[in-house]
């Protein structure tokens, strides 16, 4: 480990990811420094925004954390806050509901087959927060390959509740029925252009399996 | 891209997501950039966000989503990757043939966004 970690630091400053490990690479001009190929260029670059990531996992404040990033698409809160009303209210109300989402009413783009909310602010900031303090090598690499992360956990304990369609897969008419979950799927992406990676939670929320 | 290279957690991560089946790599696809979008432009700028950085792994979910339209899947199952996993209802033809629609959509966005980088 302390060899790897050494031959990263190593990589991190000269960047050349081809001197490092002995393989030669001949710069078209035949002096000064050889020229990285694109996936030299990619590898350092990922090792790069890793390093940059750190050890320590970041801790967030979901509201802040889409108050700061919601150009960015951060809207936990909006989609999924506990704020939200749950049924459906009556036509000509602009008001999203999470019961609403299930027929595609006011405030929403589309129908969908499962919508559900946070419980509470509480419980949205714990269960977010802990699954990064504990999963935080393994978001660390996802967002040092490609700036993304996606992941479906389970709480453990109810976190949601909200609706399914129970016509879903062409079992009936579109039908909302009320529902609870302990799943949560969360999406962290890195701010465009930050130097360095600066992580923020796209959109944590209960979620309903498919 | 060569691998060998990196430390270990990030080389076997690589390996890891890249060794997923086809439909789980659709699926990835679908639950990351689709399921909580609210029309097609949000799909886009999703899928930019990320292809911006590094669109290695948007080009193996192209492939494998390209894969499952040309290869006949068991019944339901592009039903399934729309409603279920992509969390889109498709009323006016929920049907396989409908949920392929659907996906040739996604394909072909992610195809420009890929080509655009």
């Amino acid at each position: 480990m302390a060899q790897a970690e050494h031959e990263l630091r190593s990589v991190v400053e000269q960047g050349r990811v081809g001197a490092a490990h002995g393989a030669a690479h001949e710069s078209e001009s035949g002096e000064g420094e050889p020229a990285g190929t694109p996936d030299d260029i990619q590898l350092q670059e990922i090792m790069r925004r890793r390093e940059l990531l750190g050890d320590e996992p970041p801790k967030f404040n979901i509201a802040d954390n889409d108050d700061a990033h919601g150009d960015h698409g951060a809207h936990t809160v909006d989609r999924h806050g506990p704020q939200l009303p749950l049924p459906r209210l009556p036509p000509g109300v602009e008001t999203k509901t999470v019961e609403g989402r299930i027929y595609g009413d006011w405030g929403w783009g589309k129908a969908e087959s499962k919508s559900y909310k946070w419980t509470d602010h509480t419980t949205m900031n714990r269960e977010v927060n802990q699954y990064i303090q504990e999963q935080w090598q393994m978001i660390r690499d996802d967002l040092a390959i490609d700036g993304f992360h996606e992941s479906l956990f389970d709480a453990g304990h109810r976190v949601g509740q909200g609706y399914y369609n129970k016509g879903m897969y062409g079992a009936g008419p579109r039908h909302a029925e009320y529902g609870e979950t302990s799943l949560v799927r969360v999406r962290i992406a890195v701010v465009e252009g930050s130097d360095p990676p600066v992580p923020f939670v796209v959109t944590a929320y209960p979620a309903g399996l498919g | 891209m060569d691998t060998s290279g990196l430390p270990e957690s990030l080389r076997a991560r690589i390996a890891e997501r890249s060794a997923l089946s086809p439909i789980d790599k659709v699926r990835k696809l679908l639950h990351g950039y689709v399921a909580d979008a609210e029309d097609f432009g949000e799909i886009r700028a999703n899928l930019l966000h990320t292809a911006r950085t590094n669109d290695f792994f948007l080009r193996q979910y192209l492939d494998a989503l390209e894969s499952i339209l040309v290869e006949p899947q068991p019944p339901g199952t592009l039903l399934h990757l729309v409603e279920g996993d992509a969390n889109w209802g498709i009323d006016d033809d929920q049907t396989d043939a409908g949920a392929a629609v659907f996906l040739r959509k996604v394909a072909e966005l992610l195809r420009s966004v890929i080509d655009e980088g």
